[in-house]
């Protein structure tokens, strides 16, 4: 049996005072305990962000690799030691802008797997420039006119790529991340959960904001079957919606299809 | 001071034919003839006849428009380059055929014509005619030209129409009616042939008591990739790499490896690098743009330290260039190609066999100092095919196993170490018991992030230096041809690298019987620059020619840079692989000129 502490390296970790990424890896590190996966059975692959920093404080096998790239490098893991679990912890940017193709392609590809999305719906490691996942009109220091598109609605986008699990959680509430998380780890197939991590430091309005929202668990508020992919987007529609005064968190898709590397 | 040397023309004659020479027949059409698909038949059929016989397919990139050509090489002996000046010309199309005024037709100098449109022979080709077999349109028209050729070429030059007929059955397996029509197009090509002409060249006997295989530079890289225990290969289609991926999808499965294709260049070099961190010896392919787009992850390789091989079958660039083409031009990207400091390792092979080992080789390089090694191949080796003896596809060197386990692997596990042994440890997950992170930040010795400056001078020092002693450690990579050749007394010193070794082999080859004193250097290891070598190199003469497959002379500049030698650089870049005849011709111009300077 492995402990929660088993899987943390005591280096303190360089992230914001306060900042939620601290709790995405409290969460971890609970998941992998509940797993009972060993410490030096499990690879923890990361990108180039404040999220990507996270192996560092771990007590296990980790790839901190480069910016948008952490997926392929997983592929390439899982594919060649289909034993050892692979996570993937990664920022919006790291994988919804320079690195949005890799993501569609393993998903639709069903490698097995696990993403985790640490979204503060910004560039937060070079002070404050819009992502993908920013909401229109954000104000990054390279739009100060604000940010002109929409946020891109990454679980749509993941649902409609094929990843067989997709979850959405809190940074704030460790116990429900740890589920998610569990739940995603546990699957079978290319499992992505996207969590909210609004950045303490540059993004307080938009924490703040959230903080007003209502928190809507789908899957205590309705009881529908969680393969139906086209339920599953319904709901996705409304996920990234800023003008909703509510905030959706739960499973909205798991699938049971043939995983790639068992083809 | 650059010298430049030009092509006469796309074919050039050879006013001799001994079997101590290949004889070259060259086949050009239009895409889409079916030329390279006999060419090959003809090529097989040759070995198995008692040939040793190489085959060069220079085929454009457009879809189907363009001109292919493909050369057939027979000799009794090994052959060294697979192009040189043309014995025998086929055409099948008049207006292919430019015999200049530079040009002059020797008597034994043959020309076939395949014209599927005209029943005579153009009069402006008349006072040739001697010289020409012409095949008008009556006899072509009701058969597939292309195999009615290959039935007449196989009388021509003693290949056995048996070994014809077994092949085309392989190829056609399948049973359609095809099948037939194509047995009796290339059996009324030979019995034409056979009726109305004498052979082109006398029988020879079986060369080789050895099996003989047919062999291509992209199957000699499987080949010795699979046998350096590589087991994980990831790439994006590109030419002239393709054939890489296609050839290991079937075969590394046997193996219990894995071929992945990836969605881009960047991808399947980031699954090269999971896959070897996890434990596993990985390689991807490529060519020029695709090698542009992995340079960032050979840097982080560089700097996490991970072994990797990165194959760049070398193509006519910049940009999308001639895909299809020979060319010599990515070797200051591949030496200089990435950001910050680094040392990186540079390997060309020098002949098809060699891709193999020097396949195995970099598998060992990356493995003894734990980096990526760039292996620099070529669109002339990826498109040429020879026979070789089975026996020489076995390694040369003992295969280094990557050690994962180590009684010093543990949490305090001081993965870089500047007092790590020869042979690095380099743990894996699920395999050692630690915990251990790579990283492209620049670290301490136990991986965490550092920006100490006493920690980066050592680290980047060390990074560089670790890789020092290669020239040393692998003294094979430097190949010497000093037959009949003593210290200053030397006509002038050669060296060539990659895919124009096997024309300047056969150049000097040919000077020496005219007596010159030639000494030659062959590296495969082209970077580090083998500083011994070339120092050695000069006690033979000073005059140091260096001829590669490029506008600029890449390496010219690298030993210039890095020595401080004055080479003369020959460069040709034409997307065709050095003629060997042309540059006898060249060289000897060459030192004649200095002599009479001198």
């Amino acid at each position: 049996m492995t402990e929660p502490q088993d899987f943390l390296n005591g280096n303190s970790s360089s992230w914001c005072k306060g900042c939620l990424f601290n709790s995405t890896l409290s969460s971890l590190v609970r998941t992998l305990a509940d797993c009972n996966v060993s410490p030096s059975g499990v690879n923890i692959i990361s990108g180039i962000g404040c999220s990507s920093r996270l192996p560092f404080f771990m007590n296990s096998y980790g790839m901190h690799t480069l910016h948008g790239r952490a997926i392929p490098v997983a592929c390439g893991a899982r594919l060649a030691r289909p034993d050892i679990p692979v996570i993937v912890t990664a920022g919006d940017g790291d994988l919804f802008s320079i690195g949005l193709t890799h993501f569609v392609h393993a998903a639709n590809k069903n490698i097995n797997i696990t993403v985790l999305c640490m979204d503060n719906r910004m560039f937060a490691m070079t002070k404050n420039q819009s992502s993908p996942t920013s909401e229109c009109g954000h104000m990054g220091s390279m739009t100060p006119g604000g940010k002109y598109e929409n946020a891109l609605n990454v679980i749509e986008l993941a649902i409609v790529s094929g990843a067989t699990f997709v979850a959405q959680t809190r940074a704030e509430d460790e116990d429900h991340m740890t589920d998610m998380f569990t739940a995603a780890f546990l699957h079978r197939g290319f499992s992505f959960v996207h969590i909210f991590s609004p950045c303490l430091t540059f993004g307080k309005l938009s924490y703040e904001r959230d903080c007003s929202k209502q928190i809507i668990d789908i899957n205590k508020a309705a009881d529908r079957d969680l393969s139906d992919r086209r339920s599953a987007l319904e709901y996705a529609s409304t996920s990234f919606n800023n003008e909703s005064e509510e905030i959706t968190v739960g499973i909205f898709l798991k699938r049971s299809l043939p995983v790639f590397e068992y083809r | 001071m650059m010298a430049q040397y030009i092509f006469l023309s796309y074919f050039n004659i050879r006013s001799f034919w001994t079997m101590n020479k290949p004889y070259r027949i060259k086949i050009s059409a239009k895409a889409g003839d079916g030329i390279i698909g006999i060419s090959d038949l003809f090529f097989r059929a040759a070995i198995t006849s008692g040939y040793h016989s190489s085959l060069y397919k220079s085929i454009p990139s457009s879809i189907r428009s363009g001109k292919t050509t493909a050369t057939v090489s027979i000799s009794a002996d090994m052959i060294s380059s697979q192009v040189g000046n043309t014995d025998c010309l086929v055409l099948f199309d008049t207006s292919d055929l430019h015999f200049d005024n530079d040009i002059s037709l020797q008597s034994d100098f043959r020309c076939i014509i395949c014209s599927p449109s005209l029943t005579a022979l153009p009069a402006h080709l008349f006072k040739w005619r001697d010289s020409i077999l012409f095949i008008p349109v009556h006899i072509l028209k009701p058969v597939s030209p292309a195999y009615f050729l290959l039935g007449t070429i196989s009388f021509l030059f003693h290949v056995n129409l048996k070994s014809v007929l077994e092949l085309i059955n392989i190829k056609y397996s399948s049973g359609n009616d095809l099948l037939n029509s194509i047995i009796l197009d290339v059996n009324d090509g030979y019995m034409w042939a056979s009726e109305t002409l004498e052979p082109y060249v006398p029988r020879i006997q079986s060369v080789s008591d050895q099996t003989l295989e047919c062999i291509d530079g992209n199957q000699a890289i499987c080949r010795g990739a699979i046998d350096a225990g590589c087991r994980f290969f990831s790439s994006y289609p590109i030419s002239p790499a393709t054939s890489i991926g296609d050839f290991l999808s079937r075969s590394l499965p046997e193996y219990n490896g894995i071929v992945y294709q990836a969605e881009d260049e960047i991808a399947a070099i980031g699954a090269v690098c999971g896959a070897s961190f996890s434990g596993v010896k990985s390689m991807t392919a490529s060519s020029g743009p695709g090698f542009s787009l992995m340079q960032e992850f050979i840097s982080y390789l560089s700097t996490a330290e991970i072994p990797a091989v990165i194959t760049d079958v070398m193509r006519s660039g910049p940009s999308s260039g001639i895909p299809t083409h020979h060319g010599q031009e990515d070797l200051l990207p591949a030496v200089f190609g990435g950001h910050g400091e680094e040392e990186r390792i540079v390997l060309a092979p020098s002949s098809i066999v060699n891709c193999y080992h020097t396949t195995i080789t970099a598998f060992n390089c990356a493995e003894q100092y734990a980096c990526p090694v760039i292996l620099l191949s070529s669109a002339a080796f990826a498109f040429s095919s020879e026979s070789i003896e089975a026996c020489l596809l076995t390694p040369r060197e003992p295969v280094i196993v990557r050690k994962t386990v180590s009684e010093n692997v543990n949490t305090t596990f001081e993965r870089y170490s500047s007092g790590n042994s020869v042979f690095p440890v380099l743990p894996a997950p699920g395999i050692s018991d630690c915990s251990y992170i790579v990283t492209g930040l620049e670290h301490d010795s136990h991986s965490l992030p550092s920006e100490s400056p006493e920690n980066h001078l050592l680290q980047v020092t060390r990074r560089i230096e670790k890789c020092a002693s290669i020239e040393k450690d692998y003294s094979h990579l430097i190949e010497w041809d000093l037959e009949q050749t003593s210290i200053y007394t030397s006509d002038f010193s050669i060296a060539a690298w990659g895919a124009d070794i096997p024309a300047v082999r056969t150049a000097v080859a040919s000077m020496r019987k005219k007596g010159y004193c030639i000494a030659a250097l062959y590296p495969q290891l082209i970077f580090p620059v083998c500083s011994m070598a070339f120092q050695k190199l000069l006690d033979y003469s000073y005059l140091l020619i260096i001829p590669e497959s490029n506008c600029t002379g890449q390496y010219s500049q690298l030993i210039k840079m890095n020595l401080g030698l004055s080479p003369v650089s020959l460069t040709v870049s034409n997307g065709e692989p050095i003629n060997p005849d042309l540059l006898e011709i060249e060289l000897e111009s060459l030192v004649q000129k200095r002599f009479i300077n001198d």
